[in-house]
């Protein structure tokens, strides 16, 4: 599978049909790897797709009602295993508004001030992490009606879920209905036509780098602070905490709010006429439309930027939000069979426009504190945006057949993007495919008895990709200085408004961007099918990549970005997957097992010339880049000072002696977050009407980022930094307190012309925050694991049983999911978080929402 | 069979104009690549207020931070928080890359369009502004980096490498460029500059006033390898300088969410990060100073309503444990106080207390650090001038008092006992009236050693024993433009020609 950036003007952080879709409306899911799926589905498929089909009507078949409900509890599966011993304060004195845990030993001390004033015994509170979250839970319940005679067929189809998250006041309820109807109108003519609505309503609580996400202090929470029966807010409604620059966890998941409401319709319509019995026509239309309508309220005295920064005054967000994607497709098929050989002929076009409107208002400085009513705030900041692209294609595919034993297939298709400049936006892309079943060419390879099937199969294929909206042009917008720390200076400002050129050069000769992917592999099965073994090797190559943000320049010349074809990247890797059935009796028992085994290797050959590395995500140190000669997306940060052999350097003397420290002039590679290989093991045993199956996920290596763990060691509430009884020596060398002369660290030289090794002991506090003090090279974790992904029991009622019952089918499904984890170098939490959400950007773990477990039960009824 | 056959050309000739209709409305139909919610073009006026609102908010950003630390003017707070690391001496490369960012494809590139725009619309005085306020960026970028891209830089695209110029070569050139645009401010415009410019109102002899204070500022930075000649020549050109604090180059903030100064903003939106330093405050308890009261909360802060508190004023210093036990910024910097919700935390005011109004102007250059230069010239250069040394300090002082509501009886009285002026009382007394003026405090740290501020202490416990004297160059220099851009080991070598 490629890794490509989603393009950026999908607004993120947006329901994704795959997220809307009922699971029980789903019939089959297809996943076209790499540029395959391109000629059909254009250069939106380059990096693959997702192709679901909805569960329809069928043919002569009784009409029939199913039944499903299916119940989930959901926990946090992993929090920081903490020290319990050390109270809130530094240096082993109590402060009751300190961040970290470095205080006194706890040892019953009847009475210390807390920050509010008030005397109380010292304690810890050894569940005051877990305390700000709940248990969750999902129900969802669906019933669908489907049937059909010789010339049509319907389905009608309900459901609703119901979800509550491990936050309070988290929660999302979707509704959807759909009706879906095909008839053949004449022998020649058919038509069909399919409409779903989906009505979602969700609440949330802000997340992300800002003081008013819950987590963003809340995993290192002072082990003596009494989160639980401390009061979070005031009788006037204002908060009460610690930590003045933060938002009480309590206190912001109840008044810090974000509400959603998305109305979302996906209609399609198709006709197909059949010119001859060998050649048919056929037309396809459809639009998914949605208007999501936002309101997100920041409390009065919440201290972060949240949705509105509102500088704790209160604000509101009210913001619509209406996107709507449509598509053409006009197919023509022609098929006909000569003896043993088959062939097929398709040509055909697509336009598809998207389009989107985002509108809204945002109030600051509430009148009335607790409201959240748009219309109550005494300053208002308007914003509005439209984008529109539109894309034309038309495309060939040929394939020819040997009595279903051999194939190949020829496509070519040419685009023509709204993206590029009018006079260069036409690009085209081909693609050969074919496969051989040479066991039953060469019946010769049966007969030993040993491998009972063989196919060859192989690709290439060429995908053309568009650029982002509006890269051609360079603009003014609206002015908005503001710095790293939430201040900002919006316009209009004292009655004037201000325009600025924007920071991002328009690039009139953006060219589309080119991913070839070949793909050689073959199935063999053996033992009478007992035995399957699938191989796969593949290869990319994506040339002039656009990147999914800009690519940097020089700021000295007066733009900071542009969007340009900036490099070159290769993939290949190896996909194994293996399928044994060691136990199948006739008594109905048997036992499957599934494995399989991937290994990517992702290069970067070349970037643009004119950088020396990418952006691709994180914070500004570290961060993920983009180097040629490296590994997609490696981790960049600033290194601890090190002699030229490589040795720590340790500060001799003054204050911070046994200490390390370090370089902020440069950045190296810290990290590598690509594993080096996943797996995947399912074990399934069934017994008559019984199934067990349970599936294991594997990575091996990754490096990840963990700002989370940084956290809870620098703040003193790790379990490991409890060993307080104790001195710690940093393995090193001792630094020379005078510098090389052009200013860079170097060894202190001993009298035997070695540098000296260190030998200065510090305390824990000392070392604990030492180490992790800046965010560099100490904070890079592996993240490899194994977890058990799945289990589940299931049981089906026996056709005899139901055979006098109004029932056709009926079963029961126990789930859990998540239920087991081991991280041996990741402490604390779960190395599967990526903070960057679904991008291209690996490896970074910071004050997100913990992962979950889950344990559920299905039902599933059909009459 | 002949129907079949005539039907099948008719399916086909349907088909074939269909496809043929859609291609060749094709380019009409993929034409809209074009945002409609951005300009392709922008008026001059609408872009001047863009820059000079840029330059006044990010001033007071995060190079107020730096300079405000490292001269312990201000003192970091909190644990591990960014203005804790400044405190420590941790400032890395790409820390910087916003501010570099900032001033170059923000300021620097909407004053250019302005400076490419306005001469043939027959309004040069657009033009004029744009170079001074160029001059006025050029010079505090040099101040914090050294070499910069200057002759190269701003040309878009056609170069996204600039090369550098040495820091001497920059300032060299920033005298020809002030010249130039006083210059252009004495021409006429056909459209008269007005409120657009949030600084001066469209008045002009302020802005020739302002042009020349701003010579005088660098020329006195020069002073330190010519002996003060340059600074000589711009004094015997006799301006006009600024003649009172309603010339001070500054931006006034408004009342409003999010158009407040951003030094007050700051205080808001990271409570407790930074709180005034130790040595300061001691240096003005020391004088009974009268601008404390401006200047600082008291501490303790006494019962509310908060007039002017018990009278009594504490600073943080960089190794404290986290606390709010200190004086906090006051009005000077934040506006005027509208209401105290009695909020305190043993003789600390809690951060939100104090409702102020965020309309206290960003101070860039000051009528009172035109006397103090002036003062430095013809003390330490013998530059031959109206007044006396003495006299110049005198004003100055009076000058900031002014400037922060000082009562006048109080001034008399603290003016009257001033020592007569050397160098350190003249640098402290500067120190102390450019409170809030980002990068010049430590500028004249770098040329004089004055103040006498010590390593602060937290620096000193994570092994950094010296104080910093120019930021890095930033990360994204580095990735971007690695052949141009100058190698610098730390914030603690020497990087700019004035600094030897």
């Amino acid at each position: 599978m490629i890794t490509q950036a989603e393009p950026t003007h999908y607004k993120p952080g947006l329901p994704t049909l795959t997220i809307d879709i009922n699971p029980d409306d789903i019939e089959s899911q297809t996943i076209l790897k790499g540029p395959a799926a391109a000629v059909l589905y254009g250069s939106r498929a380059a990096a693959g797709a997702v192709i679901i089909t909805t569960k329809k009507g069928s043919a002569n078949k009784k009409n029939t009602i199913e039944l499903t409900s299916n119940y989930n509890v959901t926990e946090v599966n992993r929090l920081p295993s903490f020290q319990n011993t050390y109270a809130q304060g530094d240096n082993g004195i109590y402060n009751p508004i300190s961040l970290n845990s470095w205080g006194p030993k706890i040892t019953g001390q009847d009475s210390v001030t807390n920050y509010l004033g008030k005397r109380e015994l010292l304690k810890a509170y050894p569940n005051n992490v877990k305390d700000i979250f709940r248990q969750g839970s999902n129900t969802q319940n669906s019933i669908n009606f489907k049937g059909g005679n010789e010339k049509s067929n319907y389905i009608f189809s309900y459901s609703n879920l119901r979800e509550d998250g491990i936050l309070k006041n988290n929660t999302l309820t979707r509704n959807t209905f759909k009706v879906a109807a095909n008839t053949n109108l004449t022998s020649k003519l058919s038509a069909g036509a399919s409409f779903t609505y989906f009505n979602t309503i969700s609440q949330r609580t802000p997340i992300g780098n800002q003081q008013a996400n819950p987590l963003f202090r809340g995993y290192f929470l002072p082990r003596s602070y009494n989160l639980a029966n401390y009061p979070y807010q005031n009788p006037n409604g204002t908060q009460t905490y610690f930590d003045t620059s933060t938002d009480n966890p309590l206190w912001t998941i109840q008044n810090n709010t974000y509400n959603d409401r998305v109305d979302r319709m996906l209609a399609n319509f198709n006709i197909g006429y059949d010119l001859t019995h060998w050649l048919n026509i056929n037309y396809k239309l459809g639009t998914d439309a949605y208007l999501m309508n936002v309101k997100a309220v920041d409390g009065v005295g919440s201290t972060g930027n949240g949705y509105t920064a509102a500088g704790g005054t209160g604000g509101t967000q009210d913001e619509n939000f209406y996107s709507q994607q449509t598509s053409s497709y006009l197919n023509i098929t022609a098929k006909k069979n000569f003896g043993d050989f088959s062939g097929s002929f398709l040509v055909g076009n697509e336009i598809n426009q998207s389009f989107s409107r985002d509108q809204g208002t945002v109030g600051t400085q509430a009148a009335i504190s607790g409201f959240g009513q748009i219309t109550s705030y005494s300053t208002y900041q308007p914003f509005s945006s439209i984008s529109k692209r539109r894309l034309f294609g038309v495309y060939a595919q040929a394939t020819m057949g040997y009595k279903e034993l051999a194939f190949i297939t020829i496509t070519g298709r040419n685009d023509w993007s709204s993206t590029f400049p009018t006079n260069r936006n036409s690009y085209f892309y081909p693609s050969i495919t074919g496969s051989l079943i040479f066991s039953d060419i060469f019946p010769v390879i049966k007969s030993g008895g040993i491998l009972s099937f063989g196919k060859l199969r192989g690709n290439i294929a060429t995908v053309g990709r568009e650029a982002p909206l509006y890269a051609t042009d360079t603009y003014f917008v609206q002015s908005n200085p503001s710095n790293g720390f939430g201040p900002q200076l919006q316009y209009p400002f004292r009655n004037q408004q201000a325009y600025t050129l924007s920071n991002n050069a328009g690039n009139p000769n953006l060219k589309p961007e080119f991913t070839t992917t070949r793909e050689v592999g073959t199935e063999l099965h053996f033992l009478n099918d007992r035995l399957l073994l699938d191989v796969g090797y593949f290869s990319t190559h994506s040339t002039d990549i656009i990147l999914s943000g800009n690519a940097p320049v020089s700021a000295a010349s007066g733009f900071s970005n542009q969007i340009r074809n900036a490099g070159e990247l290769k993939t290949n890797g190896w996909e194994v997957t293996f399928g044994y059935t060691p136990i199948k009796t006739s008594s109905g028992f048997s036992w499957n097992i599934n494995a399989n085994w991937t290994h990517i290797a992702n290069n970067v050959i070349k970037i643009d010339p004119l950088v020396n590395s990418i952006f691709l995500g994180g914070f500004t140190v570290p961060q993920t880049q983009l180097q040629a000669g490296k590994p997609y997306g490696v981790i960049v940060g600033n290194p601890l000072n090190r002699d030229s052999k490589g040795n720590l350097l340790i500060t001799s003397a003054g204050a911070g002696a046994g200490q390390v420290t370090t370089n902020t002039a440069i950045v190296s590679v810290i990290g590598n977050p690509n594993p080096d290989w996943t797996a995947g093991l399912t074990n399934t045993l069934k017994y008559r009407e019984v199934a067990l199956s349970f599936l294991f996920d594997f990575r091996k290596g990754g490096d990840i980022i963990s700002r989370n763990i940084r956290d809870v060691r620098f703040r003193g509430v790790a379990s490991e930094t409890g060993d307080r009884d104790r001195t710690y020596i940093i393995k090193g060398v001792l630094r020379d307190p005078v510098n090389n002369p052009d200013g860079s660290a170097r060894a202190l030289i001993g009298g035997d012309n070695n540098p000296i090794q260190n030998t200065i002991a510090i305390n824990a506090q000392q070392y604990w925050t030492s180490l992790y003090n800046t965010q560099g090279e100490s904070i890079v974790f592996d993240g490899s694991w194994i977890r058990l992904r799945e289990i589940s029991v299931s049981y089906s009622l026996p056709k005899k049983w139901l055979s006098k019952s109004p029932f056709g089918a009926a079963s029961i499904v126990l789930t859990g999911r998540n239920l087991w984890l081991y991280a041996p170098n990741y402490p604390h939490f779960d190395p599967e978080v990526n903070t960057q959400g679904v991008s291209n950007s690996q490896g970074f773990e910071f004050n997100t929402l913990p992962q979950t477990k889950t344990y559920g039960v299905v039902l599933r009824l059909t009459l | 069979m002949k129907n079949k056959i005539q039907q099948n050309i008719l399916h086909w000739g349907i088909l074939s104009l269909l496809l043929v209709g859609t291609l060749t409305s094709c380019s009409d139909f993929l034409n809209v690549n074009t945002n409609p919610a951005a300009q392709k073009n922008a008026s001059v006026p609408l872009v001047l207020t863009s820059s000079e609102g840029q330059l006044a908010f990010y001033m007071g950003s995060d190079f107020y931070l730096y300079s405000s630390i490292f001269t312990q003017q201000s003192c970091g707070q909190g644990s591990a928080t960014q203005t804790r690391f400044y405190d420590q001496y941790i400032l890395t490369n790409a820390d910087v890359n916003n501010s570099f960012t900032n001033y170059y494809a923000g300021v620097l590139a909407d004053l250019d369009y302005i400076k490419k725009n306005t001469y043939q619309q027959g309004n040069p005085q657009y033009g004029g502004i744009a170079k001074l306020l160029q001059a006025y960026t050029y010079g505090i970028l040099v101040d914090m980096w050294g070499a910069q891209p200057y002759t190269n830089a701003m040309k878009g695209v056609a170069n996204p490498q600039p090369q550098y110029d040495s820091s001497k070569t920059i300032y060299d050139s920033l005298f020809v460029l002030i010249d130039k645009g006083i210059a252009d401010l004495g021409k006429t415009n056909t459209r008269p500059v007005a409120s657009e410019d949030q600084i001066y109102g469209g008045n002009i002899s302020k802005w020739i006033k302002f042009g020349n204070t701003l010579k005088l500022r660098l020329a006195l930075h020069y002073a330190k390898v010519d002996a003060g000649a340059k600074l000589q020549s711009v004094i015997t050109a006799n301006g006009p300088f600024m003649a009172s604090n309603a010339d001070n180059f500054q931006m006034t903030f408004d009342n409003v969410t999010n158009r407040q100064n951003p030094i007050h903003q700051f205080e808001i939106k990271r409570a407790d990060y930074d709180f005034p330093g130790a040595f300061m405050v001691n240096m003005m308890n020391t004088k009974n100073d009268p601008r404390r009261p401006f200047y600082f909360t008291s501490y303790p802060a006494g019962p509310a309503p908060y007039t002017t508190g018990t009278g009594t004023y504490k600073g943080a210093v960089s190794t404290d444990g986290v606390s709010v036990q200190y004086s906090r910024i006051h009005t000077y910097l934040r506006g005027a106080v509208s209401a105290d919700n009695g909020a305190r935390s043993g003789g600390g005011l809690v951060n939100s207390a104090l409702t102020y109004s965020g309309m206290a102007p960003q101070r860039m250059l000051t009528f009172a650090e035109y006397n103090f230069i002036m003062a430095e010239a013809v003390l330490a250069y013998s530059a031959t001038a109206a007044l006396t040394a003495d006299q110049y300090y005198q004003a100055g002082v009076t000058a900031s008092m002014q400037d922060a509501g000082v009562l006048a009886a109080n001034i008399t009285t603290y003016t009257a006992a001033l020592a007569p002026v050397t160098l350190q009382t003249l640098i402290e007394e500067k120190y102390v009236a450019l409170y809030g003026v980002p990068v010049e405090p430590w500028t004249d740290w770098r040329r004089t050693n004055f103040p006498s501020i010590a390593v602060s202490p937290s620096a000193a416990l994570v092994g950094n024993n010296t104080i910093p004297r120019i930021l890095v160059y930033p990360l994204s220099e580095q990735q971007t433009n690695a052949n141009n851009v100058p190698s610098r080991a730390s914030i603690f070598v020497k990087g700019v020609f004035w600094d030897n």
